[in-house]
């Protein structure tokens, strides 16, 4: 910051940056206070992000309890009890330790396909959004990958590329990607029709700095609602692949292939598939509402709405 | 109106074919070779050579794309590298469970999705509206296959109403078989009309912020009338699109629940085939459900043209 407050006031620049994030966390808290999804939903995040970091930490064992993997034959498929609160599975693995650590593979999986999918999708919409060319080469790939119902294409790319935990997510990043694209193109297709555009534009802006500084920022609130969806489409998603026993390898666990174990075991050990499922369903309702309030709070044409 | 249903038509003909090299090209994108990864760890080369010619891939991949195209427009899918059998048998065999699944699943969800829909935006911000839109929360974000679970645990393992898996025919025992998929279609009906009452809703509210409908109101209209002399009319454009959604979610929940409730439909074969890396079938798979689902979409687009006169322009 070069500019002190002795110089010419300038109505067009933004406040500095301190004030910006004060502005922005004051805001943000009124807005989590107001809006109860918000509220609720980023809690159950909040407390999943926590349970997969304590994993992922030498604290591990201390919140876990057990080993996720480790096996006691002599304690196949017990209820829970106060050793086990979970019960154990097949193998005498300890439920809950189980699931928990399975957090950390789901948020993982969330995290990483909303991180590729936003850049992705975000970078490709923007410029076919201001590039006929490439609109009508890229979007018409996007069209054809949009054909395919989304479990289907990403059951045929399992069978294609095999099932490691980094190509599932990529699978899924690759499923999500078109709607991600088509998203951001519309807002920008609506966007370079502006006034404010037209404005840089006659002001001598070239069009990398229109797209990257007018443009790109104004994409911000709908890529952050649907990055907030796919990160819980995702999990969700990743569970089905577990469960429908193509998705994470056995030994990684996960919230999906915990209850694919649990199937088989319905009449005589429904606590391997049902605590798992309840955290999952958890964190993707989370998701969800998240994503809900986000558009309340975003979507300026809801604004005030009630 | 004729140009827009034929341009629409057209349109889909560089989708199908892109649907065509993608599924054609699942087999050249596995990491190594299809047939090595086909054939499983324990086979010999041998085995490996015959999985080769039988796929056809020690040819020219021109070649065989135009073999592997030619024989698809025909409808000779192929046949299955584990059973021996030919696509179209085993299709044909497991036709009738999916069929029966995603037409009750599908009535149903349109039967609640739509009136709970219009009734919560009729209503906005009311404790009916909240109650409903929890509703369509939970039933997209609690996972069917778990949510399926349940349902076996609580109505067929404890009170034993329904059977735990498996399906009877139609034509072999009618009770039998409202019986053996009642609870399938259940999750089904509950993750399609989640979909569909938060789309409905949406679209309705959006309606009835409209100018015409303050106008409606100022003349002095009831509340019955504006809703559905306006609003639904109105508001049925953008609910159709619905049904292209619902139909992606019920191929999507069909796989799900075959699976849970161990029923042998489609959405079982398809994941069997790719456990075991069938890719025969799952290429056959793919290009049906593919094809199915962009018919449905031109389906939907041209229902358009009956319900929007702006199209037809």
């Amino acid at each position: 910051m070069t500019t002190g407050s002795e110089t010419m006031v300038d109505i067009y620049q933004d406040p500095p940056l301190k004030t910006r994030v004060r502005k922005t966390f004051a805001t943000s808290w009124k807005t989590l206070k107001s809006n109860p999804n918000l509220m609720i939903g980023s809690i159950i995040l909040t407390v999943m992000v926590g349970i997969a970091i304590l994993t992922l930490l030498p604290t591990a064992s201390t919140v876990a309890r057990y080993d996720p993997t480790e096996l006691a034959v002599r304690e196949r498929i017990n209820g829970p009890s106060a050793d086990h609160w979970f019960g154990t599975d097949k193998l005498g693995r300890d439920v809950y330790s189980r699931t928990l650590h399975g957090a950390k593979t789901s948020l993982y999986v969330g995290i990483g396909v909303a991180i590729i999918v936003t850049i992705v999708g975000t970078s490709l919409g923007v410029i076919v959004g201001y590039n006929r060319v490439a609109d009508n080469i890229v979007m018409r790939v996007m069209d054809g990958m949009m054909s395919f119902p989304t479990l289907i294409l990403a059951l045929a790319l399992v069978a294609a590329l095999g099932s490691s935990l980094t190509n599932v997510i990529i699978i899924i990043a690759i499923v999500d990607t078109p709607s991600m694209t088509r998203v951001v193109r519309a807002v920008v297709l609506s966007l370079r029709e502006r006034t404010y555009v037209d404005a840089a534009r006659a002001s001598g802006a070239s069009t990398k700095r229109i797209l990257f500084l007018h443009i790109a920022p104004n994409t911000l609130a709908p890529v952050i609602i649907q990055a907030s969806i796919f990160f819980g489409g995702a999990i969700l998603t990743e569970a089905a692949l577990g469960f429908l026993g193509v998705g994470t390898p056995e030994f990684i666990p996960s919230w999906g292939n915990i209850i694919s174990s649990g199937r088989e075991f319905i009449r005589v050990g429904f606590w391997i598939a049902f605590f798992p499922g309840v955290f999952l369903a958890l964190t993707v309702f989370a998701a969800n509402i998240v994503g809900d309030g986000l558009r309340d709070v975003l979507d300026p044409r809801l604004r005030g709405e009630k | 109106m004729t140009a827009y249903i034929f341009k629409r038509v057209l349109a889909v003909i560089p989708i199908l074919i892109f649907v065509g090299i993608a599924t054609f090209s699942l087999v050249h994108i596995a990491p190594g070779d299809a047939a090595n990864i086909m054939a499983g760890d324990y086979a010999g080369p041998d085995d490996v050579k015959l999985i080769r010619a039988e796929l056809g891939l020690d040819k020219p991949v021109t070649t065989q794309f135009v073999e592997w195209a030619s024989r698809t427009l025909r409808g000779d899918f192929g046949k299955s590298i584990y059973s021996g059998r030919t696509v179209a048998e085993l299709v044909s065999q497991r036709l009738e469970p999916t069929i029966s699944l995603t037409i009750v699943g599908g009535t149903l969800a349109v039967l609640l999705g739509i009136p709970l829909g219009v009734f919560a935006a009729w209503r906005a911000g009311s404790r009916w509206d909240r109650g409903i839109q929890i509703f369509a929360a939970l039933g997209i974000s609690v996972p069917g296959f778990w949510l399926g679970f349940i349902f076996i645990l609580a109505f067929a393992v404890y009170l034993r109403w329904f059977p735990v898996i498996g399906y009877v025919s139609v034509t072999e025992d009618f009770t039998g078989w409202i019986r053996s998929i009642t609870l399938p279609v259940s999750l089904l009906a509950i993750s399609g009309s989640s979909v569909i009452i938060r789309m409905t809703r949406g679209s309705i509210l959006e309606v009835l912020r409209e100018d015409f409908i303050r106008t409606a109101r100022a003349k002095g209209l009831a509340n019955r009338p504006v809703l559905f002399r306006h609003a639904l009319r109105a508001g049925a454009i953008p609910i159709i699109t619905v049904i292209g959604t619902l139909a992606g979610a019920l191929i999507t929940g069909v796989v799900v629940t075959e699976t849970v409730f161990t029923i042998p439909g489609l959405g079982r074969l398809i994941a069997e085939t790719v456990q075991n890396r069938d890719f025969p079938v799952v290429q056959s798979m793919l290009m049906l459900l593919a094809s199915f689902y962009v018919f449905i979409n031109l389906m939907v687009d041209l229902a358009y043209v009956f319900f929007d006169p702006r199209v037809r322009l």
